[in-house]
């Protein structure tokens, strides 16, 4: 069997007495030798790094089953009762997201006592200002909302049309006043109208998580929301490393060492009015965003 | 309006609102595949080709159409019946 590291599974016979213990999408931790590419765990197997990384494996199938009864107890119990409690539905949302961001942020601290990951953010205090922020985040892994909404006592986000459709997650957005993803113009003026009331939007404007090859192409939506409400984008980049949690990579497979994410805050961008129509505006402005953001994934990446 | 007239008003508008070259919006481009239109811009074609044809067109017709034919066509659709109701009987 000799396939490719990049469609996880071991490109030669040797290597495949290690394929449970080796994590097959990790790049990083790949060689090539003689002509082959073979896992640098293959050539020197060291019980220390395995036993590390089984303890990783384990970690990571706790951490998930925690957060699952989270999950399902905050939505069950805590969220009604916020709701209740706050009489009205405006701070009732605002109630749940900051029960959130207290779960995420404690979320991402076990993550990190546990040793599964390790954050580093750069330029966190354009977070701090007064609002409106309308953030627009690369998506490498599954856990970038966690990460994000961990620093963000307040922030509105926009739940895919695929997740709306489950009741239990159509349930929590809900109660914590997400916006579906059905229509793309509906969207659009909802979030327009939540930043005009100078509250914090997360998007990922790729929809969905990185490619393995990097990022996707941008969908325009983030941008339309920003000439809509006159706010400026604000780019985050995320980047994770060694690579984990990756769209179409298996929970399990953990890399042999801590992961590192680096959280960089770019610069706003500033929708510029130039008199042409909305739909090229926003055209212009998507290719900024991707140039900003690509630039960013670039220094993390020499980091 | 002429079918051919629609086509070639339906054409400059895509033209001028997404800034498209001329050799780009041929009748059988696709919307999405070939000239990278989402479901913004087709809610902002919508309104544009209102605005050029005082035609009301439904949005939600719109995002079924595939190519700028299909959307010239289902512009000479809406605008038939209402020719019909100002033509002498």
């Amino acid at each position: 069997m000799r396939r490719d590291p990049i469609h996880g599974i071991s490109p030669c016979a040797g290597a495949g007495q290690l394929a449970g213990l080796v994590p097959v999408s990790d790049l990083s931790e790949w060689d090539q030798r003689d002509g082959r590419t073979l896992p640098r765990a293959a050539r020197h197997f060291q019980p220390a790094a395995s036993a590390r990384r089984l303890w990783r494996i384990l970690g990571t199938g706790i951490s998930f089953a925690v957060f699952g009864a989270a999950a399902l107890g905050l939505t069950l119990l805590v969220f009604p009762l916020c709701s209740i409690a706050s009489g009205d539905a405006d701070r009732g949302h605002a109630r749940v997201q900051r029960v959130i961001y207290y779960a995420y942020r404690a979320f991402v601290k076990w993550l990190e006592v546990i040793g599964l990951i390790r954050t580093e953010w750069i330029g966190e205090d354009a977070l701090r200002t007064p609002g409106p922020h309308l953030i627009v985040a690369n998506h490498p892994t599954l856990i970038d909302i966690v990460q994000l909404i961990s620093r963000l006592p307040q922030a509105d986000c926009v739940i895919g049309d695929d997740y709306a459709r489950n009741p239990f997650l159509a349930r929590a957005a809900s109660q914590a006043g997400y916006i579906t993803n059905a229509d793309g113009a509906a969207v659009v003026d909802a979030c327009a109208e939540k930043l005009r009331g100078g509250r914090t939007i997360i998007l990922f404007p790729e929809g969905t998580r990185s490619s393995l090859l990097g990022l996707r192409k941008l969908r325009r939506g983030a941008a339309h929301i920003a000439l809509r409400a006159g706010v400026p984008l604000l780019p985050v980049v995320i980047s994770c490393e060694p690579r984990m949690l990756r769209k179409g990579q298996a929970w399990w497979d953990v890399p042999q060492r801590r992961s590192q994410y680096t959280i960089t805050v770019l610069a706003p961008i500033e929708p510029q009015r130039t008199g042409a129509s909305d739909a090229l505006l926003a055209r212009r402005l998507t290719s900024t965003l991707r140039d900003r953001i690509g630039e960013g994934l670039d220094l993390a990446s020499v980091r | 309006m002429t079918r051919e007239e629609i086509l070639s008003r339906v054409q400059a508008v895509l033209n001028g609102e997404f800034a498209l070259d001329p050799g780009r919006t041929l009748p059988d481009a696709r919307l999405q595949d070939d000239l990278d239109l989402d479901s913004i811009d087709l809610v902002a074609l919508a309104m544009r080709l209102e605005q050029e044809t005082g035609l009301l067109l439904k949005e939600g017709r719109l995002h079924q159409l595939r190519t700028v034919e299909d959307v010239a066509a289902f512009v000479f659709e809406v605008q038939a019946p209402v020719a019909s109701i100002g033509r002498p009987g």
